[in-house]
């Protein structure tokens, strides 16, 4: 009984068949002897991963991955060509919200539809349709077609619904990026709930801060294969790695006819080789190599470092005296940062900008590199601060378990 | 509080269904077409200005028509007055061929709820057959009805609507699951049968009674399935062709094959036709 909620993919796989043609019932009769042209594809292959009941696991990769064939397996929608998947329990995807909902009927017809859907009796909806009425919010409009609802009102509803439903196993994708903040607080809120009641959680998200926050373990998807299972900090490192974009995608579209080009921009770590994961109070340097096709009189170098979220963290631009130089066409020029990280686990972004002006016009080229640090543990927010510690009073109890887990302190650190 | 699951979940391993699995799952999903039934029923008609009355009044225009026009150039002798008698052919033949038209194409159309979550496939072709009852049963009592106004004899072969009732739903849904799994695999079985229904029509003894037909062609002509059925709904209201038990063992072999075929289908197929849709 206690397993309710246990997950298991055992070297699970699934192959897809693609057609070269529309299969039509003539052609293929027609051409029976000749055979049929198709070409086989593994989405998924060689993939463990066990689930136990309270846990929630994040799931990562890039498009592609095979992360939507494996939300798949996970929901019973597709079955694999090799292997096991396991699922005891009930289990609720939140795959693109409102399954099931019709335009035309009123939002009170749509939660019964949708909980029939999701597995729910009768009985069980009218017990519990005030509750979810009052977690949607919606209460003034569950009477009016839902094609009138925003899609706001969509999610708050198709999440009710499903948290309703009182899931073993609950599947969540992207669809939590809709709704407001505060909504969205609201769903991590009733989450937890279920969580401490035994409901195991899969969350297959491109959010990082997202899955860092609510997932203990996190399995990466690189090509269908399974690359890493385990910790989330070291996962998402893992990702970033795997994620190493070439050199020339990263640029940002360049004006034509610019007098600058910029060749490379790396971040270098302390051993002086490019790296993109770095750790706490390491030394790192952020090297801008660039070409001057034209001659520059006094262009500025800037480097803005921001969090994935986009909140900027530093920034800082040479346009000070002790660094003005001027280039002549054909020369080169090499712009070099050196930080020292005092910065909580994250993924970051490093945008390098050379400025210049030409009589009445000023203009940019940039180019940036995307990072991500392993922090101290317990540190969250915008910067590491690395407050000197002092305890004192009472008598000293060290302790050889893991330290208390601190609570998201999500309101606090906003 | 532990809430007791609805199911225990499942354990995939390979492609393939155990036929005993499919029918417990089946049968486990049934508030679930019950439900989607109404939900297509009442989706249909909400929008129609007439509403329901269009469920019933079509079929019944279409027979008076049939029975106006056709008379004008060929005499039917027919047991009970000819606008009932058409009517009793128009009836289960609109409830069978919407079903399998509905049906052909049901999985295909449901395929934004399939791929996002399992229930068994066979709902989506079950509830296209379902969602015609309502206007079935009211239709049976406007049948009825007529009959009786136009002078029909109607005693204890009124029973005979319970096993007329349950053939007609054995046999479209037998179609409608058949037809259903094919349309994924074969894109034009739809147009296939789109072609096919008219002919089907002419065949079924919709509009004309089996005694004008010569014997041997009356023979070929009860395999068709459709025509067992008709005459079930003709035989309770009095208006059928003698021997018409014969064509209704045709309509249960029928509807045994088509069963068969569809269990040996679903079970290859259940959990794995969303790859293709």
């Amino acid at each position: 009984m206690t397993q309710l909620g246990r997950v298991r993919l055992d070297d699970a796989g699934k192959r897809y068949v693609k057609y070269d043609d529309v299969p039509l019932l003539l052609t293929r009769a027609l051409r029976f002897r000749a055979g049929h042209k198709k070409t086989h594809l593994w989405a998924v292959r060689h993939v463990n991963l066990t689930v136990e009941p309270g846990e929630t696991v994040g799931v990562i990769g890039r498009n592609g991955s095979g992360k939507s064939t494996m939300l798949r397996m996970l929901a019973g929608v597709t079955a694999p060509t090799e292997g096991v998947v396991s699922v005891q329990g009930r289990v609720a995807p939140l795959i693109s919200v409102g399954v099931g909902f019709h335009p035309e009927l009123t939002g009170r017809e749509n939660v019964y539809v949708n909980a029939t859907v999701l597995g729910m009796k009768r009985k069980e909806i009218d017990r519990r349709f005030d509750s979810i009425l009052a977690f949607s919010e919606i209460e003034n409009f569950i009477d009016t077609p839902v094609k009138f609802y925003s899609s706001g009102m969509f999610v708050r509803l198709g999440f009710a619904v499903a948290v309703a439903s009182r899931p073993d196993v609950l599947l969540i994708d992207e669809v939590l990026a809709v709704g407001d903040v505060a909504f969205q607080s609201k769903c991590f809120d009733r989450m937890e709930e279920i969580r401490s009641q035994g409901t195991s959680v899969l969350v297959v998200s491109h959010n990082l801060n997202a899955v860092r926050l609510l997932c203990r373990r996190t399995l990466v998807l690189h090509s269908g294969e399974m690359k890493f299972f385990g910790e989330t900090d070291q996962a998402i490192s893992m990702y970033h790695e795997l994620l190493a974009v070439p050199l020339a995608e990263r640029s940002e579209p360049g004006i034509s006819g610019a007098p600058v080009r910029i060749e490379s921009f790396v971040m270098l770590g302390e051993n002086g080789l490019p790296t993109n994961h770095v750790k706490f109070g390491e030394e790192v340097a952020f090297v801008l190599e660039a070409e001057f096709l034209d001659d520059v009189v006094r262009p500025a170098f800037s480097i803005v470092l921001a969090h994935e979220r986009g909140q900027i963290v530093y920034s800082d631009d040479t346009h000070q005296p002790e660094f003005q130089r001027s280039y002549a066409a054909g020369e080169r020029a090499r712009f070099e940062a050196k930080i020292r990280v005092t910065l909580p686990t994250g993924s970051y972004k490093v945008r390098s900008t050379v400025r210049w002006k030409v009589g009445d016009e000023a203009d940019r080229v940039a180019h940036y590199v995307s990072f991500f640090v392993s922090g101290r543990p317990l540190v969250k927010g915008l910067a590491d601060l690395d407050a000197g510690f002092k305890v004192e009073g009472g008598t000293a109890a060290p302790m050889d378990a893991d330290p208390p887990p601190s609570e998201p302190l999500e309101s606090d650190a906003r | 509080m532990a809430s007791v699951p609805v199911e225990q979940g499942f354990e995939l391993r390979g492609e393939r269904t155990r036929l005993s699995t499919l029918v417990r799952d089946l049968w486990r999903s049934r508030e679930l077409v019950i439900m989607l039934a109404r939900k297509d029923f009442f989706v249909r008609y909400r929008r129609a200005s007439l509403g329901i009355i269009w469920a019933i009044g079509l079929p019944l225009i279409q027979a008076i028509v049939y029975a106006i026009v056709l008379s004008q150039f060929v005499r039917f002798t027919t047991p009970i007055s000819f606008p009932a008698f058409v009517f009793a052919g128009v009836l289960p033949w609109t409830f069978f061929s919407t079903a399998v038209a509905l049906g052909t194409v049901s999985v295909i159309e449901g395929s934004a709820l399939a791929t996002k979550i399992y229930f068994p496939r066979a709902v989506l072709p079950l509830v296209t057959v379902f969602s015609g009852l309502y206007g079935l049963l009211i239709g049976t009592v406007v049948m009825v009805a007529l009959a009786a106004v136009m002078g029909a004899q109607l005693g204890p072969a009124l029973v005979l609507l319970v096993p007329a009732t349950a053939l007609l739903i054995l046999l479209a849904s037998g179609f409608a699951l058949v037809l259903g799994a094919l349309q994924v695999y074969f894109r034009d079985i739809k147009h296939v049968i789109g072609a096919i229904m008219l002919p089907w029509f002419w065949a079924s003894g919709v509009f004309y009674p089996l005694t004008r037909l010569s014997d041997d062609f009356r023979r070929v002509i009860e395999i068709n399935p459709a025509v067992g059925m008709i005459s079930l709904f003709r035989a309770s209201i009095g208006a059928a062709a003698p021997n018409w038990e014969r064509g209704v063992w045709w309509s249960l072999g029928w509807v045994v094959l088509l069963f068969s075929v569809a269990a040996v289908l679903y079970r290859r197929w259940d959990r794995v036709c969303v790859d293709l849709l």
